[in-house]
């Protein structure tokens, strides 16, 4: 899953980074408006997390900016303005979730699992694709009651992948959600990582969850 | 007696007192005043009646004698008719009137209003024989060689009649003419302060919620303008006052949430898994830092609060000398100018000296020298001089080559936390400079800055010479 974080207090932003990062997310920072409204424009993100006082470009108007082009990125507010007001604002303009500094991570992480399991129309933090249970929160995979050792990336491929059950995916979207934006990959790498999957989940279960769709990507979806 | 302390209820007393006390005084003045009159026109028939009687009595060869005419004789033949006379000749009784009835009934002089007029004339008022109240002229003279004495008495009912009707009249009319006048007086108070309970009421509605409501002069009545316009402008002060509270309340809770926000983080970081000593040690190190600074935010805070509360005037103005001030920021801030490869050069005239409070003036400067080094290019220069200028007051300017001051920041960089885009996210709180105002302006000084962006800025401190 893959954030941006555009926050302009440094020391709080490399933070997060690390923080979320620890958490298997793939983390993108920006320090000010401008510079992070470009990077939501440009680059697929799973989830903003978005301050409201900015330099340069302030939170309102990248939420509202985004939203008029038609962006449904989940956008999670986090500011020290603590009135109603500017949650009320914010949430009218298109935010998806508000959380007030001084924060707990965990609770943020929490949030920010959640936002991006409703965005693709997912409401409990288990997901099941036939015998196969992905659980967000504690990020373990089961098929047939038997748990299964992911690498991280392997588990970040699954996951995008669950998220997106039933819908083909590119290599490219696949690149783009799992790893950081300065990151220039091979599209072949997620020809790896799918082989060392269906090892695992695929290979002594049956029937195979993860398919090929001839150029276009994979799919991940229990077929009768 | 309790005055009311309502301006209504004042106004109706003192009217109600004034009309009471003039009324009550006309109707008495009136009342005497007619009763004098009654009296003297009494008193003037009786003499003109006892003129008549003179004539009357004649000599009549060698005896005098007195005979009534026909036409004045009617009133008295009646007994107790309320007209009487009797006349004396020496002691002897010469005529006496038939009404007088009982002969031996007597007009004692004396009385009530008595008086004698020192040539024979008494009048007096007196009891008649039908016990009616009677006003009696006791007249002396010579004639014929004997002493006369003529006794006129009437009746005083048809004046005394007059004047009780006179009284009935002022009783009824006077209570009723008070109270018309204390009606009038009251609806007069009235209307009068009816502008003032509109007043009121608009006044009652301004709470701190809807502070920014005023009066509106035009609508108040004309006596009132004037006081709508200084409670408007009282409220403005009040406004403004109130607004800036807040902003710095709603400013410093902001502010100190960003490094809460940091340390939370922080912790929570750390805790997430197991870490490396290393690894703790840093998580502590940067807790540590961001107390720090929270702890010269809310310094910061208190001395400003302080500033405004206006601690200044408390404290000990005196004279303090320009050089060392400056010498003091030069030798703090040696270190940090060392670290940027920033070169400070002073000059300033000799013996200035300005007059205020050193300590906070010391914090001025040293802010100023500190932002001129923090905000400086790498190896850049600060340059500071004083010197009196044309007015007579002590200008310190100090002159930097570093990132300079955007046009729109200009006003904004004196505000609480305001942050010029340029400088968020380095060191510093954005409260140094409106610190160094409140300081100045508690002096009856000025702050002002001039600067080209990228290029260079200089501040100017104008303080008042000692």
């Amino acid at each position: 899953m893959k954030i941006l974080v555009i926050e302009d207090e440094k020391r709080l932003a490399q933070l997060l980074k690390q923080g979320l990062e620890e958490q298997g997310f793939i983390v993108d920072l920006a320090y000010d408006g401008s510079e992070g409204q470009f990077q939501a424009e440009h680059y697929p993100y799973d989830a903003i997390l978005l301050d409201l006082s900015l330099p340069v470009v302030d939170g309102l108007t990248i939420l509202k900016a985004l939203r008029e082009q038609g962006n449904g990125v989940p956008v999670l507010i986090i500011t020290a303005r603590g009135d109603v007001g500017d949650r009320i604002r914010g949430l009218n303009l298109g935010a998806d979730d508000y959380l007030a500094k001084p924060f707990d991570l965990e609770e943020l992480i929490a949030r920010i699992h959640d936002l991006i399991r409703r965005s693709r129309g997912q409401s409990s933090p288990q997901l099941k694709i036939g015998s196969l249970i992905i659980n967000t929160n504690s990020r373990t995979v089961t098929r047939s009651e038997s748990e299964i050792t992911l690498s991280a990336r392997e588990y970040d491929l699954l996951a995008y992948l669950a998220l997106n059950a039933g819908r083909v995916v590119s290599r490219t979207e696949l690149i783009d959600h799992i790893y950081s934006t300065d990151c220039e990959l091979d599209s072949n790498v997620i020809d790896v990582y799918i082989n060392y999957l269906r090892n695992k989940i695929d290979k002594t279960f049956s029937p195979p969850l993860i398919h090929t769709v001839r150029g276009a990507g994979y799919i991940l979806e229990e077929r009768p | 007696m309790l005055i009311p302390r309502s301006i209504a209820g004042r106004l109706l007393f003192w009217q109600t007192a004034g009309v009471t006390v003039i009324m009550l005084t006309l109707g008495v003045i009136l009342y005497v005043e007619i009763k004098e009159i009654v009296f003297a026109s009494m008193d003037r028939a009786l003499y003109s009646k006892v003129q008549i009687f003179t004539g009357l009595i004649h000599d009549e060869r060698g005896t005098v004698k007195m005979e009534l005419s026909d036409i004045i004789a009617g009133d008295y033949v009646i007994p107790r008719s309320g007209h009487y006379y009797r006349v004396l000749k020496g002691d002897a009784v010469l005529a006496e009137s038939p009404s007088l009835a009982d002969n031996n009934f007597s007009f004692a002089a004396g009385g009530t209003r008595y008086s004698d007029n020192g040539v024979g004339e008494l009048y007096f008022s007196a009891v008649g024989p039908a016990k009616e109240s009677v006003r009696v002229l006791q007249y002396r003279y010579e004639a014929f060689g004997d002493t006369f004495e003529i006794t006129l008495a009437e009746s005083m009912s048809d004046g005394i009649a007059m004047v009780e009707v006179f009284r009935g009249f002022l009783l009824l009319v006077l209570p009723i003419g008070i109270m018309l006048l204390c009606l009038t007086a009251w609806r007069i108070t009235r209307s009068a302060l009816a502008p003032l309970a509109s007043f009121t009421t608009t006044i009652e509605k301004i709470t701190h919620r809807n502070m920014d409501e005023r009066l509106d002069p035009q609508k108040t009545a004309l006596e009132l303008t004037s006081l709508a316009v200084s409670f408007n402008d009282m409220l403005n002060r009040l406004h403004h006052v109130f607004e800036s509270q807040k902003r710095l309340v709603a400013d410093a809770s902001h502010e100190l949430k960003t490094p809460l926000t940091v340390i939370r983080t922080q912790c929570d970081v750390v805790l997430l898994k197991e870490r490396s000593p290393v690894e703790y040690n840093e998580a502590i190190s940067g807790i540590r830092s961001e107390t720090l600074n929270m702890t010269q935010l809310v310094n910061n805070l208190l001395f400003l609060a302080r500033l405004d509360a206006g601690v200044m005037g408390g404290l000990k103005f005196m004279s303090v000398n320009v050089q060392d001030l400056i010498s003091r920021a030069t030798r703090l801030t040696e270190s940090m100018a060392v670290r940027k490869g920033v070169q400070i050069s002073v000059s300033t005239e000799d013996k200035l000296q300005v007059y205020g409070v050193q300590s906070a003036l010391e914090e001025a400067t040293l802010n100023l020298v500190e932002n001129a080094i923090r905000y400086n290019r790498t190896g850049g220069e600060v340059h500071i001089t004083a010197a009196l200028n044309t007015t007579g007051q002590v200008a310190i300017e100090i002159h930097d080559t570093g990132i300079g001051i955007g046009s729109e920041d200009n006003d904004l960089i004196f505000e609480r936390f305001y942050r010029a885009a340029a400088v968020r996210g380095t060191e510093g709180s954005g409260l140094g400079l409106s610190i160094v105002k409140s300081i100045v302006e508690a002096h009856d000084g000025e702050i002002s800055v001039i600067s080209e962006p990228g290029k260079w800025s200089r501040f100017t401190m104008t303080l008042p010479s000692a």
